[in-house]
């Protein structure tokens, strides 16, 4: 197979992240990223992007840190080149506070994020109604740039981005050779997973360029996290709730629980409102499936189901999506050759 | 009784509030008055980027180490207040750098979460070996002079020669951390340092002893750039949208002391409160509250208020 032809559905951060992937480790493959999306209209470019991973249930947690650490290398490289800016990606400290003492004191990602330690007794005195805290070190990655910028590294190795709305993977079949999902929450349509369901995520993105730290409650519903330009300021979980409509009440909710954790908040300017849909599952969907009809074959690599952690795992899992699409060229080659004998 | 406070910069307008807010119930009569040749935003005060960081010692003088203190908790406890905006007032953390391990500073557990550097984060400034991180504040003097005149004005204090405008620019908005190397040999403030403010971030470096210039240098502008883009990379893309030299006003340790002057038959007591040098910001409230005792023991002597006996 001269230049095996590889579709990417989505173009999120899970999907130009595995594209960009699939061309770093198939240089003589041809790449085409096929979306009804793109930024600055993805779920992507609502997340505020922070590198605090989402624990999942259904993977092993030694896969999970892997996964983690790959992304926050390859994001700190970035971080600490000329391109930072370009790509919006950027170290950013602060803290997570807990009004009651967490289940487990150190979280499986404390030795991969910078100068995790616990917080001093004058530190908690910022946050009287909590607790206990842990203080760190992260990475952001703001979107649209980051998102921008892997386009843009796209485009310089020849792949191709189209808009377009896949309905059915095997409308693909005749046109490709290889279908990687990357469709987030739009794999519940486009491959009936049932085990798929949206965690509604409303935010607001404001302009307060005094705040330089992030604070995070500890139960994840109440987040400020500094970004490039704006604040994002959280948010909201609502399992089920399809609704990409902000809601006035929510947002007077989420703007009240960050000015209690950072009072000068108050002043901030131009608030702007968002929604997102959490393509949320037990674990990641990161597997290989063929497809066929009718005597023909279509493998499929599937990656998706990424929920609240998709930017934390987004490199190590587009890197082992790419890993996955290599084993699909290699698989068509071989019965190619059995063909020809 | 007539009070005139000479400067405008961070000193003199914190000195006028804290003695006018001490005392102006206790002393009807008392009328204040602001003279200075340059008001905010052309005050030493504001080419200073605000960070809240004293020098890394102290030499022994606790009484300065005493008034940093005073200042940092005064800020801290304001954080929360509706205010802070306005004063521009916030917390910001980062990085101080040195190319050999130095002891901790006098001031490691006034700042909030001090720590050592991980190795991790050494690699990330290639040529340091060692490190400091902690959380500390910023106190923009662009926004806290003007607080601070609103606070006078309201109170009635009058000012002399004044004008005023404002400067909005943006450098480098990705950069959420102070970041100050240290170089044992070349001194305080001779090596590159980055500081984010509220809407720009500066680039410095620069501390030369006896030096009256103030005039930018080409030469001075090319060593803080390279310097910090050697840093910071990521800098190269920042944009350049202003500069500016001041000159700290140094001195091997702050004045801050009465003096009677005498001429003719007039005599006048004097509260010195000058020569804070790189660390103004960091000190002033400590030494408002020094020098609006002095001012109390002043209105004692003359009998010109009863008062209860000084708060220390």
């Amino acid at each position: 197979m001269a230049a095996p032809k590889v579709a990417v559905v989505g173009a999120g951060v899970i999907g130009l992240s595995t594209a960009l992937c699939i061309t770093e480790t198939c240089p003589s493959c041809s790449v085409t990223i096929l979306s009804d999306q793109f930024s600055p209209n993805t779920t992507s470019d609502v997340a505020a992007g922070m590198l605090i991973p989402h624990t999942y249930p259904g993977t092993p947690i030694h896969v999970q840190k892997q996964w983690f650490k790959e992304t926050f290398a390859y994001l700190f490289a970035i971080s600490n080149s000329a391109e930072a800016s370009e790509a919006g990606i950027h170290l950013v400290s602060g803290w997570q506070v807990f009004k009651n003492a967490p289940k487990e004191e150190l979280p499986f990602w404390s030795d991969v994020v910078l100068g995790f330690r616990l917080m001093s007794e004058a530190e908690l005195r910022k946050f009287p109604q909590h607790r206990f805290g842990q203080a760190f070190m992260t990475l952001k990655c703001d979107c649209p740039p980051y998102l921008l910028w892997l386009e843009k590294r796209l485009k310089a190795t020849g792949a191709q981005m189209y808009t377009r709305k896949v309905a059915d993977l095997w409308e693909l079949h005749s046109e490709y050779n290889v279908v990687v999902n990357c469709a987030g929450i739009g794999a519940q349509q486009l491959v009936g997973d049932k085990e798929l369901f949206p965690v509604r995520g409303q935010v607001l993105k404001v302009h307060a360029p005094w705040v330089k730290n992030f604070i995070r409650d500890g139960d994840g519903l109440t987040y400020i996290y500094p970004g490039i330009h704006r604040v994002t300021l959280g948010g909201t979980r609502e399992k089920e709730s399809w609704s990409l409509f902000p809601d006035p009440g929510t947002t007077k909710d989420i703007f009240d629980r960050c000015c209690s954790l950072e009072p000068s908040l108050r002043g901030a300017q131009d608030i702007k409102v968002k929604v997102g849909l959490r393509p949320s599952r037990r674990c990641v969907r990161l597997q290989r499936e063929v497809l066929s009809q009718g005597g023909l074959k279509l493998p499929v690599v599937h990656n998706y189901g990424h929920g609240a952690g998709g930017f934390s795992m987004h490199r190590g899992t587009a890197k082992e999506a790419a890993r996955l699409v290599g084993e699909c060229i290699a698989a068509l080659q071989g019965s190619l050759s059995r063909a020809k004998l | 009784m007539r009070v005139a406070i000479i400067g405008a910069g961070v000193i003199g307008l914190s000195t006028a509030l804290c003695i006018h807010e001490q005392y102006h119930s206790l002393v009807p009569s008392l009328e204040m008055e602001v003279y200075a040749d340059r008001y905010t935003p052309r005050t030493t005060s504001d080419g200073a980027a605000g960070l809240w960081q004293p020098y890394l010692s102290d030499h022994g003088n606790l009484q300065e180490t005493l008034w940093n203190k005073e200042t940092f908790d005064y800020l801290l406890g304001h954080l929360g207040s509706p205010a802070a905006k306005e004063m521009g007032l916030f917390l910001i953390s980062g990085y101080n750098l040195f190319t050999q391990p130095v002891p901790d500073p006098s001031w490691r557990n006034i700042v909030l979460g001090f720590r050592n550097l991980t190795p991790k984060e050494l690699e990330l400034f290639p040529g340091y070996s060692y490190g400091w991180f902690n959380t500390a504040l910023m106190l923009e003097c662009r926004s806290y002079l003007p607080w601070l005149t609103n606070r006078l004005t309201q109170r009635g204090v009058k000012f002399f020669h004044k004008k005023v405008e404002s400067f909005q620019e943006v450098l480098a908005p990705w950069v959420k951390h102070f970041i100050i190397t240290h170089d044992i040999e070349s001194g305080i403030y001779n090596s590159p340092y980055v500081i984010p403010g509220s809407e720009f971030t500066v680039l410095g470096g620069i501390y030369q002893h006896g030096n009256w210039n103030e005039e930018n240098s080409a030469q001075d502008h090319k060593t803080i750039w390279e310097n910090c883009c050697r840093l910071l990379p990521a800098l190269q893309n920042a944009k350049i949208v202003e500069e500016w030299s001041g000159l700290r006003p140094a001195r091997p340790w702050v004045r801050l002391e009465r003096e009677t002057v005498r001429h003719g038959q007039f005599q006048a007591e004097v509260i010195h409160n000058y020569g804070h040098g790189g660390f103004g910001i960091t000190i002033h409230w400590g030494c408002a509250m020094a020098a609006a005792r002095l001012f109390g023991s002043i209105l004692q002597e003359k009998k010109l208020a009863s008062l209860p006996q000084p708060r220390l």
